[in-house]
């Protein structure tokens, strides 16, 4: 207790206050930008911290941390390009929002959304940190497959308009996730003698391409642009209903959103997706989902946001970390002297509950730093689009080779914008893409080390309680839309019936 | 105080960055944050004894490229970065860090064999890295491309066992090597993998090969019980030391860490002469100076010994263990060799 009030002390000093506000504008400038995300933020001011005390320096990166991933959403809301892969589910939504002129109110309730989600998560790190790292240590390999296969089940409810288009872009990007070399034998697979392609592709260039740049090129297609129909934000106020309408469906997602940041390899793009998911089964208008539903946004931003507090639980009581993130958390730390691990809360005390306090007073400072960016952002709608379009080809290609240094990577992430147009002009969807190469290699491994620790007894896999569960939400995932489509067809025929009658 | 100011500067520059992006204008984010960050903090001790070697040398005044073929923030840049901020007082010279990431770091080793041989560029090299041309594929570059310069670190693993195996020793464990017990990798061929074998040969033991991506789910998985043994760097292991949650059996250096002086070594538990590290050394393009490259590796030398450095270097988890330039010239070799005799009798290509 002692230790919370030094926490709170510290964290209220005029220059933590000042690192937490200057992280986050840098960290939601990194996350809005295409291109550049919040896992980049945190490693680029690493070396930075380095001059800091190492509770100043917690605060800067958990504040670029939760800003990058908050973001994301903004020019998904407003252009219809996520900043971060985490907030794909969000540009989904955004373009139909904008044209209603309710982009205002979306971003205002994303903002929202985003705070309560790292609220509750930096709540859930400071008071059952202990409870939730024993789940954490359940988590093993084969649970981890089935939070793969689990997540891949989205694909079945994103593109229910045409399941066969969705199951075809998924299983095809699944075969592009098994580029580079094998896991276990480091055999090189569809390399084609690159170097480049040791690794297989890197996931965010291509989906840098994919999200960006067929947006441009829509923007090409109509160059002096209907901006005066589509250019509308609107009020950024919130009607009363907007919050109580959302407010169960905020809860569950940030709770999703905890959970899946403890799982150590799937990060805050996943639980913006599973989010989204849940949110659409359990809507009451899930018609909307797609053509512009404040619920949706709502379930992928408090989703993402509750991943960081999620991620830090592991690293913080085991020194396992729970995201990409977190994982250059870990480096930081360990260079500050500071190592996670059980001996952190006695011998660290101070630092790591200036680090909780200062997470959850980040995530309240985040609405209002957000809000600033908000009302900033929605300018973008009334820069002329040749103008806006060359900007983001300028963003994504700095963006791209900035992450690995590598020319190849913009190439690739050419070629994926060029594909992801032709697949957009044709009707295919493009988010099975991002889900089947963000949870394509972690399936493949977490299988293969499955089948290595059971070999010739698969089976007994689901003698481990949290699998079984896991396998039997994955089974239900993935007939639950088949058999809602086919109730809806049935009642369709019942209603062409009876006016046949 | 000072610290305090610092950190109040570091906050108005992001601001400012802040601002100039705002307008639309796109800064390339600094990856390559000069090196000299760390050692600001120690700087003020250290002013008083500086050498006069920060004089006329070589490199006084010029600016280097360490090229990190590896992601900010892990374990080579960790140490590269610590390094090179003391360096740069040494020589008086701007070393820039240069993370070129990908292809198994071969995207990055092919850069620095595509430079200028001026004594300017150097890149981190480790055990494996001499044998990219056969390990992994379209690889343009050989042993031959590289100029060994010295080595300035090697850090030894930590063998655990999980508590639910009821491995509590080297003599347990040696039992248990009977081709069935699991044995945690970090990563397909790199010195994880060398170690397994060193230790099967040495020992007469078999064990079962079980790959994951990085050392931080093979301790996660030692853990929950679902991997017997593994073998972590000591930075990574003694989280789980301290919390009770894994068996420490050995260490594989040669003598005891002093991060953590209660774990005894392999060769002292009966292996006379057995030492696996994973070693931390500089290259530059073949070609380069002479000179310049004795120059270089000299001022590792200095940084090595100042107390300073090794302090730091614990804390980082690094273990630090100097070979001069003549000595690193045959090291590279026979590593050379090692590494590809393994490699070849042991992977199914």
């Amino acid at each position: 207790m002692e230790n919370i009030m030094l926490g709170f002390s510290n964290v209220f000093q005029l220059s933590n206050l000042l690192v937490c506000i200057g992280g986050l504008f840098v960290g939601v400038l990194f996350g809005a930008l295409p291109g550049f995300s919040a896992t980049m933020a945190v490693a680029i001011f690493v070396p930075f911290t380095y001059v800091m005390e190492p509770g100043a320096a917690l605060l800067l990166l958990s504040a670029l941390y939760c800003g990058g991933v908050f973001g994301g959403s903004i020019p998904a809301v407003l252009v219809g390009i996520p900043g971060t892969p985490a907030s794909a589910p969000t540009a989904l939504e955004g373009k139909a929002l904008v044209k209603r002129g309710e982009a205002g109110r979306a971003l205002n309730l994303v903002t929202l959304a985003s705070c309560f989600g790292g609220f509750v998560s930096s709540a859930a790190l400071l008071v059952c940190a202990p409870l939730l790292a024993k789940i954490a240590k359940m988590v093993g390999q084969p649970e981890q497959m089935f939070v793969a296969i689990f997540g891949l089940s989205v694909v079945v409810m994103l593109s229910q308009e045409n399941l066969f288009k969705g199951l075809m872009v998924a299983f095809v990007s699944l075969l592009l996730a098994t580029f580079g070399q094998d896991p276990v034998e480091g055999f090189p697979r569809f390399t084609y003698g690159l170097s480049q392609l040791t690794g297989g592709f890197s996931v965010v260039p291509v989906l840098i391409g994919l999200f960006s740049l067929p947006e441009v090129f829509k923007m090409l297609e109509d160059p002096l642009g209907k901006m005066a129909e589509s250019g509308k934000v609107g009020s950024l106020k919130l009607k009363l209903t907007d919050i109580t309408h959302n407010m169960f469906n905020a809860i569950r997602s940030t709770i999703i959103g905890v959970c899946i940041g403890i799982i150590p390899a799937a990060g805050p793009d996943i639980a913006a997706f599973l989010c989204y998911n849940e949110a659409k089964k359990a809507s009451r208008e899930p018609e909307k989902f797609g053509n512009g539903s404040p619920e949706g946004i709502v379930a992928a931003e408090a989703g993402n946001n509750g991943v960081t507090g999620g991620s830090l639980i592991p690293l913080l009581t085991l020194g396992i970390p729970g995201s990409a993130p977190a994982a250059i958390f870990l480096g930081a730390m360990i260079i500050h002297g500071v190592r996670p691990g059980p001996t952190l809360f006695t011998q660290h005390a101070e630092t790591v509950y200036t680090m909780i306090i200062g997470f959850a007073l980040i995530n309240i400072l985040m609405y209002f730093v957000g809000m600033f960016f908000c009302k900033c952002g929605s300018l973008i709608l009334v820069i002329p689009k040749s103008v806006l379009a060359t900007v983001i080809v300028v963003l994504a290609v700095v963006g791209t080779f900035a992450t690995n240094k590598n020319m190849f990577d913009v190439y690739v992430m050419f070629g994926a914008g060029i594909i992801g147009y032709l697949m957009l002009r044709n009707d295919f969807p493009t988010s099975p893409v991002a889900l089947a190469l963000l949870l394509g290699t972690n399936m493949e491994k977490s299988m293969s080390l499955t089948r290595t620790m059971y070999e010739g007894e698969l089976w007994m896999v689901f003698s481990r309680p949290l699998a079984a569960a896991l396998a039997v939400f994955t089974v239900f995932s993935f007939v639950f839309p088949l058999v809602k489509m086919a109730g809806d067809r049935k009642k369709k025929q019942a209603e062409q019936e009876h006016k046949g009658e | 105080m000072k610290r305090k100011s610092l950190a109040l500067l570091m906050a108005a520059v992001m601001m400012l960055g802040a601002a100039g992006c705002g307008s639309g204008k796109t800064e390339e984010p600094q990856t390559e944050a000069p090196a000299s960050a760390p050692a600001a903090d120690a700087g003020t001790e250290a002013d008083a004894a500086e050498p006069a070697a920060s004089g006329d040398g070589f490199y006084a005044g010029k600016t280097v490229e360490m090229i990190v073929p590896w992601a900010a923030g892990g374990g080579a840049d960790t140490a590269c970065r610590l390094i090179c901020s003391y360096m740069e007082k040494e020589l008086g010279c701007t070393i820039v860090i240069n993370n070129v990431t990908g292809g198994g770091g071969s995207i990055g080793l092919a850069q620095l064999t595509g430079a200028d041989a001026d004594g300017l560029t150097y890149a981190y090299f480790a055990n494996t890295d001499s044998n990219g041309d056969i390990m992994l594929e379209g690889v343009p570059y050989t042993v031959d491309d590289f100029a060994p310069v010295c080595k300035f670190a090697a850090d030894p693993h930590i063998i655990l066992a999980s508590n639910a195996s009821g491995i509590t020793d080297l003599d347990g464990m040696i039992a248990a090597g009977d081709g069935r017990t699991l044995w945690g990798i970090g990563g397909a061929w790199t010195h994880w993998d060398f170690l397994k074998l060193e230790f099967e040969e040495a020992t007469g033991t078999s064990y079962k090969r079980l790959v994951y991506d990085g050392g931080a789910a093979v301790i996660t998985d030692i853990m929950n019980g679902d991997c017997t043994v593994g073998t972590p760097f000591v930075s990574e292991a003694l989280s789980a030391i301290d919390a009770g949650e894994a068996v420490p059996i050995a260490i594989t250096s040669a003598e005891r860490n002093e991060a953590c002086p209660d774990i005894p070594t392999v060769a002292e538990l009966g292996y006379d002469g057995f030492e696996s590290t994973m070693w931390r050394g500089f290259v530059a393009p073949v070609g380069t100076p002479e000179e310049a490259m004795r120059e270089f590796a000299e001022a590792v030398g200095t940084v090595c010994e100042n107390t300073e450095f090794q302090q730091a270097a614990v804390q980082a988890g690094v273990t630090v263990d100097y070979t001069d330039y003549d000595a690193f010239q045959d090291f590279y070799k026979e590593n050379h060799e090692s590494v590809k005799t393994y490699y070849e009798t042991n992977s199914d290509m």
